[in-house]
């Protein structure tokens, strides 16, 4: 996944070095051309001193000329500098890497610091040119020949110094160059975080809605450009919240429209009061359709509410503490005919004491489903048993019979909608157990098929309730 | 028993009416809410059975507009909205009982026989007056521990009267409470069954009350 901020700052930052490094590159360029300059000058203007003063020397002294100036050999040798620092009072240590020299046009060597360019070389070239010393350092020197004087007079500087100063100056001006960087750096991250707040704010929003929170997102704070965006959602938004109500007034509908035929087809057929054995046979058969429709039919109903509350309540019906005992009597109440006719013995083996904490509607549907599997294939003078027992993991609640059971294949296939196990003289739609594991894979619940423990044969569903959601 | 009957689909109306008129009960049938109000303002019923989501109004303000003209006929609602909060509605709106779509007959029919009984507040489910019982449910009348036949009129006249032991009915009361307002009538009918009912029970069993009508007579 790309991110526009990351993207943004790597971007930014990377433009803003680059053009910083072009203008650190200028702007050396410019310092050590200007310095550069200036110590050429400075160069020219020494050598200017050296001659105004040397012409000074030679008018003051009569007898005095150019040879026995040269007799003289005056080597002006600079003193070492003691001290640690770069200067003390006679002189400083800079002097070294600074030279003068005068030489006769015959290439007599006159007077001159004697230090730097090699004494013994004299060359006839004027102006500015970089030389090498015996040492092998660098010096840029000025020669000029004097017309009046008759002489060649040298100023050099060693390259070293020259460029210390381009370096110095070079180096403050990167430094303050990359301390804005910096500071740029952290104001753009700041300001790109601030710019995207409101950006972070309509995602957040976004992720807040599902099935039962579709109210629109609130288009006041959201900005400009991705206000479409906003828009097309709140529109499909609205669509989504439409449908869902369509959806549930759909079933409320056909739950009335339904009902209604399947109560006159029922009315007719009781109004046969018949006279015969075969009409009174097909009279039994048109209400036992008409019963098997009707169970159907609420089947699909269960299922459907329980899929639209899952969307309007997000889920999770709130769990109240019940007495499981009770609850499982209000489930064989109605069952209490079926179970006269075939002569079952039911057993409700749940402790009266029992609390089971769990929404109770649910848990009304998943115990009437199991309960009522449990009689309707159930053979005659077969035997029922309902027990619960709770544990440190959870509490486990069985319903047991001595019905024909599952094969391991139809124990897999049999929580599929409209699965119906191999018993086909017995009336179901293959919906109970849809509704089964509906219902357990909401609350988190375990559902386990063995084989009934009462008999040879027989079903035994194990419902487990975990500790943690048993507290709920 | 006479019974206002209100829902608006047909192929359901015919069948319930079907079944009550076999029973031997008078059936008006108002397929909207507002004949439903002109039928029970014009009459007077034993019981209502009234289906929820009629065409031109709901069955509660059906209800509601009743009770507010001070019928307070025994309602049973008889609807396909079965929902838990939907009873409590229907009851709370004053209802008397409520059944859902689809239902078994021989439950709905008793089930009115109870609202009727607790409305002239009986406890007994057989009506009995001095040697004669007549049993709504079963149909039948006994005098003096003998079976006794009777027509279908006969046996609502003869239950009409022990349902209201004290009550004086005029002539044209009671031919409203034998026939439907789309029944023909011949002319001295109510003369007829009376008539009938007094060679079977015994002459003191109907007392005329001159210029008014009749009511259940003091056997000795």
């Amino acid at each position: 996944m790309k991110s526009i901020r990351f993207w943004l700052i790597v971007m930014l930052t990377s433009a803003i070095l680059t053009s910083m490094l072009g203008a650190i590159f200028i702007s050396y360029n410019k310092v050590s051309h200007e310095t550069e300059e200036l110590y050429d000058a400075e160069l020219a203007q020494l050598s200017r001193v050296l001659e105004s003063l040397l012409s000074i020397q030679l008018d003051y002294t009569q007898d005095a000329n150019l040879a026995s100036l040269a007799e003289k050999d005056r080597v002006i040798n600079t003193p070492d500098v003691h001290a640690s620092g770069e200067f003390d009072l006679y002189g400083h240590k800079y002097e070294k890497k600074l030279s003068f020299q005068i030489w006769t046009s015959q290439g007599v060597f006159l007077l001159g610091s004697g230090h730097g360019l090699d004494m013994t070389e004299f060359v006839r070239k004027p102006g500015y040119q970089i030389e090498q010393d015996t040492a092998g350092e660098q010096w840029r020197s000025f020669t000029r020949y004097s017309e009046p004087l008759k002489v060649w007079i040298k100023t050099a500087q060693q390259m070293e110094i020259r460029e210390e100063l381009t370096h110095e100056i070079a180096s403050l001006n990167v430094q303050s160059l990359l301390l804005m960087l910096l500071v740029m750096i952290v104001l753009m991250v700041i300001i790109i975080q601030m710019g995207f707040r409101s950006l972070l704010r309509v995602s957040e929003e976004i992720e807040s809605r599902n099935p039962s929170h579709l109210a629109p997102l609130d288009e006041r704070e959201v900005p400009s450009e991705i206000m479409p965006v906003v828009h097309a959602l709140n529109q499909l938004l609205g669509e989504i919240d439409h449908s869902i109500e369509r959806q549930q007034r759909f079933t409320s509908n056909a739950a009335h429209e339904l009902r209604t035929p399947l109560a006159a087809i029922k009315v007719h057929a009781q109004n046969l009061y018949p006279q015969d054995e075969r009409t009174q046979t097909i009279q039994q058969k048109i209400v036992q359709g008409v019963d098997k429709l009707t169970h159907l039919f609420n089947q699909l109903i269960t299922l459907s509410k329980m899929e639209t509350e899952l969307q309007e309540e997000g889920g999770r019906e709130s769990s109240k503490k019940l007495l499981l005992h009770g609850l499982v009597d209000q489930q064989l109440f109605p069952l209490s005919e079926q179970i006269k006719v075939k002569n079952l013995q039911v057993d409700n083996a749940v402790a009266t004491d029992l609390v089971c904490t769990c929404p109770e509607n649910s848990m009304s549907i998943l115990l009437r489903n199991l309960i009522d599997n449990a009689v309707r294939y159930s053979d005659e003078n077969g035997m029922i048993r309902v027990t619960a027992t709770d544990s440190a993991d959870g509490m486990s609640i069985s319903v047991m019979d001595t019905g024909p059971g599952l094969d391991e294949q139809q124990k897999q296939r049999v929580f599929e909608r409209f699965y119906r196990a191999a018993h086909q003289q017995v009336t179901g739609c293959g919906l109970g157990l849809s509704i089964v594991k509906e219902i357990v894979e909401r609350q988190q619940y375990r559902i386990l098929l063995h084989d009934s423990p009462l008999a040879e044969h027989g079903l035994w569903v194990e419902l487990f309730i975990p500790k943690e959601i048993n507290m709920k | 028993m006479k019974i206002l009957l209100v829902e608006d689909d047909p192929l359901l109306g015919e069948g319930v009416a079907d079944a009550f008129k076999y029973q031997g009960h008078v059936v008006e049938w108002a397929s909207s809410g507002q004949q439903a109000l002109i039928l029970a303002q014009g009459s007077v019923f034993d019981v209502v059975v009234l289906d929820l989501g009629l065409p031109d109004m709901e069955g509660l303000a059906v209800l509601s507009a009743l009770r507010k003209v001070k019928i307070n006929t025994p309602v049973l609602i008889l609807t396909a909205r079965d929902s838990c909060d939907e009873k409590v509605l229907g009851l709370d709106r004053g209802a008397d009982d409520y059944m859902a779509k689809p239902f078994d007959l021989p439950e709905l029919l008793a089930r009115l026989r109870a609202l009727v009984r607790r409305h002239a507040g009986r406890v007994e489910p057989v009506l009995s007056y001095q040697g004669i019982e007549v049993n709504p449910a079963e149909h039948s009348v006994m005098y003096q521990g003998q079976p006794v036949a009777m027509s279908r009129h006969e046996f609502e006249l003869l239950s009409h009267f022990m349902t209201y032991p004290t009550r004086v009915f005029s002539r044209e009361v009671l031919v409203e409470q034998l026939y439907s307002w789309s029944e023909d009538i011949g002319s001295n009918t109510v003369e007829v069954y009376v008539h009938h009912l007094r060679k079977k029970l015994g002459k003191s069993v109907i007392e005329t009350v001159r210029g008014v009508g009749y009511r259940l007579g003091k056997m000795s």
